[in-house]
């Protein structure tokens, strides 16, 4: 959002007539809600004043007409969702503006999937939310897990006084300890969380046409075009599986965060599709690379499934069919 | 999904553009907005582990529902929520069943009660891995042999490669996929329609059997590499080929000998009900031509898979 430090200056001055709740709203909440009170109390004037100061604000702020509904229950629910990136006002800008930050955005996720390690503690504070989740709404879930979860608030039980209460802290769940891990949780984390939960299809796209399209060529000429045809309809019919499955499992991650997710983990193959059909024409150095760069997919894959959200206890089964994908994507540029 | 608006009022459904998410936050923000949970029901519902589900659900008001069947019973055959039946399943019991597939001589499927749902994941991603496994036990066997004993073959100057054809692959796709639905469907509309069987078989169930079978052709894969490695194609290749008809063959036989173990008890028990009810219905003749028409196809399912993945020769 472009238009916020203009606005901000509105909201200044207006202050001392109407009293904003902005205290109530959230860190990482929409700075769109900071603007609304100074364009619904000022009327006109404020309009026109934010008119010549900048001309990326948008004319017409329809946050202001959300802005009643909206204050009307705890704000705080609506924090961190995942949702199709819109990129802000894109109306006013240039063209290269908008192109260059769809690369950005595309290429942040690259980043995520190239090192992501850094989903880890993410991955790991998710996974225990879902459980949290799924255990007060009387979800099923294996034994195995509830015990794995349970072992470190008992031992926090029996040894209050001893030395390790503070490594307990930070694992057990009581209300408020909770609530300021999740604050300090947050302010670290905010942007990676925006940049998880964002989802896009340009990624995907990108990746299965360069696959298919380096394996197109580095096959035999009768079969270029079958080839390519086959490969990329085959990803993105898989990919479609894949959403649907991880849907039907349950959890709360939806069909295209899915799709997006699985697609953008694609990243290592793509490059050693490329490697293979430019590069290497030994087998079993295409082999040795190929199993390397699977198994980093299927990781960055499972970590940010578990950021998304697959319900724990089904992670396996939901992480299983993209690995089916990766490996015969990897299989195929070896054989080629 | 409507119970999303509904419950989370009107502020949500204006924010919120899909209805079908749950927002993240409603997971920590829940004890904050509902006032009507005890603060020690989250506690009490950890300590009792597995049985969380009798507890924690009484008190507990619908703030939001997950997205798990817990009443899917009553959606429509349109909506996802209809065939999030189909996939309740976790890993451990999925682990359980693999177990419990891979001998084939248990009969545990027909002991369930009658008219439950088998869930179809393990029919999906089973078959999907099987066609994964032979296609890259096909081709890479080829490799193999090209590589080890092929060197010294030269056609027309220069030393043939093996190229990988890739209509084997949606080939193979529709081979286990088409076999493993349609044969169960077959079954279905036979004997619930035609044969009218008082005691139906349950569609999903007859494809979960058929499903789980599966992973017993994938030991075959395996050999067919060591096939590749230890016979040359080129100077034996009639060894070569009775040793894949004897392991295709070996596999065959397994996988349908499960399949029949695991049917059988099913229709006899239907058709000694049929006999009761009508006399001129002979139990055993019906049993046994059920079963021979099952045979019969796999026998035929078993040769096309020969022919496909290991060539006539």
């Amino acid at each position: 959002m472009s238009n916020n430090s203009s606005s901000n200056l509105n909201s200044n001055t207006n202050s001392q007539y109407i009293q904003p709740d902005t205290e109530e709203v959230p860190i990482n909440s929409k700075p769109a809600e900071n603007a609304a009170p100074s364009s619904s109390g000022n009327g006109a004037a404020g309009g026109a004043s934010s008119f010549f100061t900048s001309f990326t604000t948008p004319k017409v702020d329809l946050s202001s007409a959300f802005k009643p509904f909206a204050q009307n229950a705890s704000t705080g629910n609506n924090k961190v969702k995942e949702r199709q990136y819109t990129g802000g006002d894109t109306l006013d800008e240039p063209v290269w503006h908008t192109l260059r930050r769809d690369l950005a955005q595309i290429g942040k996720r690259v980043a995520i999937v190239v090192w992501p390690i850094q989903l880890q503690s993410l991955a790991s504070k998710q996974q225990s939310r879902l459980i949290d989740f799924a255990q007060s709404n009387g979800v099923q879930i294996p034994d195995s897990i509830l015990n794995s979860r349970m072992r470190p608030a008992g031992r926090n039980n029996n040894s209050n006084g001893s030395n390790n209460f503070d490594e307990d802290d930070f694992e057990i769940n009581d209300e408020d300890e909770d609530e300021e891990a999740n604050v300090a949780f947050e302010d670290t984390t905010a942007a990676l969380i925006k940049n998880n939960l964002d989802w896009d299809l340009w990624g995907p796209l990108i990746f299965s046409l360069v696959y298919s399209v380096s394996l197109g060529l580095a096959s035999p000429n009768s079969q270029t075009n079958q080839v390519f045809s086959g490969t990329f309809s085959f990803i993105w019919l898989f990919s479609l599986a894949i959403g649907l499955n991880i849907q039907l499992l349950g959890g709360n991650i939806s069909f295209m965060s899915a799709i997006s997710a699985s697609g953008y983990s694609l990243f290592p193959i793509v490059v050693g599709s490329l490697l293979c059909s430019l590069i290497i024409k030994w087998k079993l150095i295409r082999l040795a690379m190929m199993v390397v760069l699977c198994a980093w997919s299927i990781y960055s894959g499972v970590l940010s499934l578990k950021c998304s959200g697959v319900l724990p206890g089904r992670v396996l089964l939901a992480i299983y069919p993209i690995g089916l994908m990766y490996a015969v994507l990897g299989w195929l540029c070896v054989i080629t | 999904m409507s119970y999303s608006k509904v419950n989370q009022g009107h502020n949500t459904s204006l924010i919120d553009q899909d209805d079908d998410l749950i927002s993240q936050d409603n997971i920590t923000a829940q004890p904050y907005i509902v006032p009507d949970i005890e603060p020690d029901t989250k506690p009490a519902a950890g300590i009792n582990g597995g049985g969380s589900g009798t507890g924690s659900t009484q008190g507990n008001p619908p703030v939001i529902k997950p997205q798990v069947p817990i009443n899917s019973s009553n959606s429509h055959v349109f909506q996802i929520n209809f065939y999030r039946q189909f996939f309740d399943l976790d890993t451990d019991t999925f682990i359980h069943k693999i177990q419990r597939a891979l001998n084939p001589f248990n009969n545990a499927f027909s002991e369930g009660e009658e008219n439950h749902i088998t869930e179809l994941y393990g029919f999906i991603w089973i078959t999907g891995t099987l066609i994964f496994l032979m296609f890259v036990s096909s081709t890479g066997s080829n490799i193999i042999s090209s590589w080890i004993h092929g060197g010294n073959s030269t056609e027309g100057g220069e030393t043939k490669q093996y190229e990988y054809k890739f209509d084997l692959l949606r080939l193979s796709i529709a081979l286990f996929y088409g076999y493993n639905l349609f044969i169960p469907a077959g079954l279905y509309v036979i004997t619930s329609w035609i044969l009218k069987f008082p005691h139906r078989l349950v569609f999903t169930e007859i494809i979960s059997i058929y499903g789980y079978t599966n992973i017993l052709w994938v030991p075959i894969t395996f050999i067919n590499f060591i096939i590749a490695i230890l016979v040359n194609n080129q100077k034996h290749g009639r060894i070569a080929n009775i040793l894949e008809w004897v392991i295709v063959l070996l596999s065959g036989a397994i996988t349908g000998a499960s399949n029949i173990m695991k049917i059988s008890p099913i229709i006899e028990k239907n058709s000694l009900i049929l006999q009761e009810g009508n006399p001129d219905v002979n139990a055993k003749r019906l049993q046994l031509g059920l079963l021979s028409v099952l045979i019969v196809c796999h026998l035929a399912f078993t040769i096309v898979v020969k022919i496909c993945f290991f060539g006539l020769q």
